[in-house]
């Protein structure tokens, strides 16, 4: 895992962000190992639809799942770019794409709140809040949930 | 023998001698990879000590002998005046082991037997002349870093007390103690550098041209990272005993739990596996012992009734065979009784009557591999937990293993478990299906197969729309690897087939696919989340080219692909009972004279056919067709029932053929072949009914006439008969009999009237006999050890329906007879009455009405 942990107490938290339907989402900095230009996947057959494939990472083989069709979004264009972030948690690595990565920005923990109830599954497992004033959507992160059935 | 021996002290000795051999194996394994402290010692010494004075007093003179060098040896390490090493502590542990057998023969027969000890004596014997060194300090190696936290072995900190079993790797003689974790961590960097490797020989070979030593140096890497990977697997070993170490305890207490009497001998302690191969048969093989325990051997009093020993034997061995580990659990118990598995699956749902039984044996005692088959007669506290030996045998093929099982009603079950010495690298074979990929384990792989565009249209045939093809004779159900992924329609790309048999456990198939690569060393990596639940992968692995290829779980494509295993099974071993008892057998269907359907049984069938019309030929007013470099007779079954007459053929239409054998071919013309339907004969019968028919029932919507294949080729062949009479070849019999003697009074017998005879000990090799050469009898003795007399009757009407067997006894009565016809045999012949045999083998028509010399001469 690279980057710094947020220390406790501290009002402010780092936030990697990425751009998904035009849609602003953000994820904890520490939860981010790297982020790439596209990479060859190799299909996995009989997969659920959003795990378009396995990422080799310098060796390491990670599946990769669109967000976009985890999220139930509209699916993108045969010819829109796109860009991988690989995410960590719990020992288990996982590459996300999404259509385009945005910057890192610092929040104060005070200023997101609950998603709201209108929210539905499948976001509703992912999401861990949102934030008003950078307008963006925070992903929860659950790995598991990610890889896993609705 | 000693005046001091009564039953009772000697049952004090071995039961005292024997939990203090077991704290005595604990600690040398203990010490043998760490460090030996002065207490443990002391210890080991005592347990000696009292094994010595104890046998002196009963005069078990071997046992003295070897306890009494134990002692001296370990009262030199006890004193430091000599350094234990690990040659020591090995050579204590055969001790152990020897003394554990005589242990179980005083026993069992109140003897110590005679073991060889004198090696192992002379060995100790040789230490304790070593000069005598003065220990300052216990040594420890320069090198050797600071204690480790986590050491290699997992449980409690060993004590000399320590019952769990715990080990220390420490610094001694030679070998440091090294972290887990940095192990694994050099696993992970070795299965990164392997495809490194791979990739940069890729690399080095485009190079070849331009830079003459790049392939040089290519082949340095790979030979040293090869090297290098072996070396790092090793670190890695640790000995079964880690696994065996709980049997012996778990032995003694199941007994005492059950009332039974068990004795557990285990060998091969100090056979190495991986890591992590020892977590993952730790459960298999403790269920397995208990279940020989529970279920397989019996009580003390049932054992005394049936003539055995009251103590019952269970050995638990593990070797290195062939690159593969190999532990076996044997137990002398009740075995498996086919008929109540049958009768088990039944009542569990699991099989249909008809399909129970149609198994053979071998195939009911498989059914404890069954899903849901419940092995426990009453569930009890033991193995009655819900896990089967179907959980056994998924744990250990997910290691890449298999499970074998041997059970003899009466005598034991021997249940062998396979595998692979490590887990981490596995060779593979790459294949290309649906333009993607794949790699198969090798270890799943038996042998590929290459059809070519003609051969692929005729030799793959559709069942009950399902592809097979016949592998020298055994019915391959086929899947196609992309349609199975459901990759692209299965439109056939093209038209020759590459088919790679597989086989997962009980389960075999051909795996089509598009193209078949190279075999590679593969890097298993796991895959997680959703995708460890799609049971067509067991992971995935990096390429030689840094693509990434997913590994393919056999046995999950088989079950995703709906091949039916049991009717699989059915079909292979269906015995051939047209006459009486049995439900629905696989037939095959054909059309005959003017299209009139028929059936003959597939048991019976040996291959189907399509020849040129013209290849048939007539010789003396019989067709006749060149077959396999013989001349083979064609019967035509209208020529003797009423079907109207075939349609004309030219020259250049083709000739469907089904072909028999009877130990010789006989091939049946027929206009068509329709299919392979089950038929349930005993719904026919009545109606139809005539000297060339069995019946007529229904088949896919037409009336359909059951042939009696044997009457017609009887009928039409007389030629074929004559010849097997003529004096241009002897008849051949099989002779099955355990006792050497017998075989040859018998054979000599046999010979002199006119038959050549093979003589075997065993049905077992009987049977490997019958599929080498062809033979006009089988003689088989019905007491023998392993498959008795009935068992090779069944395997031989299963192999060869048409073949008498003769059974030879010395048993006379009219109830064996009775049951050995029932099974099949064609009479049974008391062995002082050789001449019967002979009469009856003429009767039977193998044996010429005038033997070659007088059949009373010997």
């Amino acid at each position: 895992m690279i980057g710094m942990t947020a220390q406790a107490g501290t009002p402010t938290r780092k936030w990697a962000t990425f751009f998904l339907n035009e849609e602003m989402f953000g994820l904890r900095v520490e939860d981010v190992q790297e982020v790439m230009m596209e990479q060859p996947l190799t299909p996995v057959p009989l997969a659920p639809e959003h795990i378009v494939g396995l990422l080799n990472l310098r060796g390491q083989i990670m599946p990769a799942v669109d967000l976009r069709r985890r999220l139930r979004f509209p699916v993108r264009d045969a010819s829109q770019s796109t860009k991988l972030i690989v995410l960590r948690s719990h020992g288990v690595s996982v590459c996300l794409v999404v259509d385009a990565i945005g910057d890192v920005i610092e929040v104060a923990s005070t200023s997101w709140q609950a998603p709201p109830d209108t929210l539905t599954a499948p976001h509703r497992g992912f999401l861990s809040g949102i934030c008003p004033i950078a307008g963006f959507v925070v992903l929860g992160l659950d790995v598991d949930a990610l890889l896993g059935d609705d | 023998m000693s005046e001091n021996r009564d039953r009772e002290t000697v049952e004090l000795f071995i039961e005292e001698s024997l939990e203090g051999l077991l704290r005595v194996e604990r600690l040398l394994l203990a010490a043998e990879t760490g460090k030996p402290s002065p207490d443990m010692m002391t210890v080991l010494f005592r347990d000696f000590h009292t094994i010595k004075g104890t046998s002196g007093f009963l005069d078990f003179r071997q046992i003295l002998r070897l306890a009494h060098r134990a002692e001296d040896l370990l009262s030199r390490f006890r004193d430091k005046t000599l350094v234990p090493t690990s040659a020591h502590f090995a050579r204590l542990v055969v001790v152990v082991d020897l003394l554990r057998r005589m242990m179980e023969n005083v026993r069992e027969t109140d003897d110590e037997g005679d073991l060889p000890i004198d090696a192992i004596v002379a060995e100790m014997e040789r230490d304790l002349t070593e000069p005598e060194v003065v220990v300052v300090a216990t040594p420890t190696l320069a090198l050797a870093p600071p204690p480790a936290p986590a050491p290699v072995a997992v449980g409690d900190p060993p004590t000399p007390a320590d019952d769990a079993g715990g080990h220390r790797e420490t610094a001694s003689d030679g070998t440091v103690r090294v972290n887990v974790a940095v192990l694994d961590r050099l696993m992970n960097l070795i299965g990164e550098l392997v495809l490194a490797r791979n990739q940069m020989v890729q690399i080095a070979k485009s190079f070849r041209d331009t830079h003459p030593g790049a392939q040089a140096a290519g082949q340095r890497l790979s030979l040293v990272t090869s090297d290098l990977q072996e070396q790092i697997m090793k670190t890695r070993m640790q000995p079964v005993a880690r696994v065996f170490e709980k049997i012996p305890r778990m032995v003694r207490d199941l007994s005492k739990e059950t009332h039974k009497q068990v004795t557990a001998h285990i060998a091969g302690n100090a056979t190495e596996i991986d890591r992590a191969l020892v977590e993952a048969i730790r459960d298999p093989v403790m269920h397995i012992v208990r279940n020989a325990l529970d279920h397989g051997i019996e009580a003390p009093p049932e054992r005394l009734a049936v003539g055995k020993a009251a103590t019952g034997k269970l050995s638990v061995r593990a070797a290195h065979e062939g690159g593969m580990v190999v532990i076996e659990v044997e137990d002398d118990g009740r075995g498996m009784d086919p008929r109540k598995l049958r009768a088990h699956a039944v009542r569990k749902g699991l099989l249909t009557p008809a399909a129970a039984d149609a198994l053979s044996d071998r195939a009911a005692i498989d059914l404890v591999f069954m899903p849901g088959f419940s092995t426990a007669a009453t569930i009890t506290d033991i193995s009655g937990r819900g896990v089967g030996m179907d959980v056994v045998r998924t744990h250990i093929q997910r290691v890449g293993g298999k499970v074998e099982l041997d059970s003899t009603l009466g005598k034991g079950t021997i249940i062998r478990l396979k595998m692979p010495l490590t887990l981490a690298i596995i060779p593979a074979l790459l294949v290309r299906g649906g333009g993607q990929r794949f790699a198969i384990p090798q270890v799943n792989l038996l042998e590929l197969v290459y059809l070519n565009e003609d051969q692929a249209s005729t030799a793959i045939e559709t069942v009950r729309g399902a592809a097979i093809y016949r592998l020298r004779g055994e019915i391959l159900p086929l899947v196609r690897l992309a349609t199975a992924l459901k990759l692209e329609p299965a439109v056939p790309a093209r038209a020759d087939v590459n088919i790679v048999v597989v086989s997962a456990g009980a389960r075999r198939y051909g795996l089509i696919v598009d193209d078949i690569h190279d075999t590679e060393e593969i890097v298993i990596k796991p895959l997680h989340g959703q995708l460890k639940r799609l049971a067509c992968y067991s992971g995935a692995t990096v390429l030689g080219d840094g693509g990434v290829a997913l590994i393919l779980e056999v046995a999950g494509i088989a079950g995703m692909a709906g091949i039916d295993v049991s009717a699989q099974r059915e079909a292979e071993l269906a015995p051939v009972v047209a006459t009486g008892g049995g439900g629905a057998q696989p037939y095959v269907v054909v059309l005959v004279g003017d299209g009139v359907q028929c059936a003959v049984p597939l048991a019976m069938v040996g291959r189907l056919e399509k020849l040129a019309a013209s290849s048939l030929e007539r010789i003396a007013g019989s067709e006749v067709v060149q077959y396999r470099d013989a001349i083979m007779p064609v019967v035509r079954p209208e020529s003797v029932i009423p079907l109207g007459l075939a349609p004309a053929r030219g020259p250049e239409d083709e000739q469907a053929l089904v072909v028999f054998d009877f130990g010789q071919t006989v091939a049946m013309a027929v206009n068509s072949i329709v299919d392979i339907v089950d038929i349930d004969v005993d719904g026919a019968q009545a109606e139809g009914k005539g000297p060339f028919a069995l019946g007529r029932t229904v088949v896919l919507g037409k009336t359909t006439l059951l042939l009696d294949v044997y009457s017609i080729v009887r009928e039409l062949a007389p030629q074929f008969v004559r010849e097997r009479r003529g004096a241009a070849r002897r008849p051949r019999a099989l002779l099955v009999d355990d006792s050497s003697a017998m075989r040859s009074a018998l054979g000599g017998f046999l010979r002199s009237a006119g038959i050549d005879v093979v003589d075997v000990a065993t049905g077992e090799l009987a049977l490997s006999e019958l599929k080498a050469q062809r033979f006009d009898a089988v003689v088989t003795d019905l007491e023998m050890a392993g498959m008795d007399g009935f068992a090779v009757i069944r395997a031989v009407t299963l192999e060869a329906p048409l073949l008498p067997v003769f059974v030879w006894t010395y048993r006379e009565d009219e109830e064996l007879e009775a049951k050995v016809r029932a099974a099949g045999a064609r009479a049974c012949v008391h062995k002082l009455r050789r001449e019967d045999l002979v009469l009856a083998m003429q009767v039977a028509g193998i044996v010429p009405e005038r033997p070659a010399t007088d059949r009373r001469a010997a």
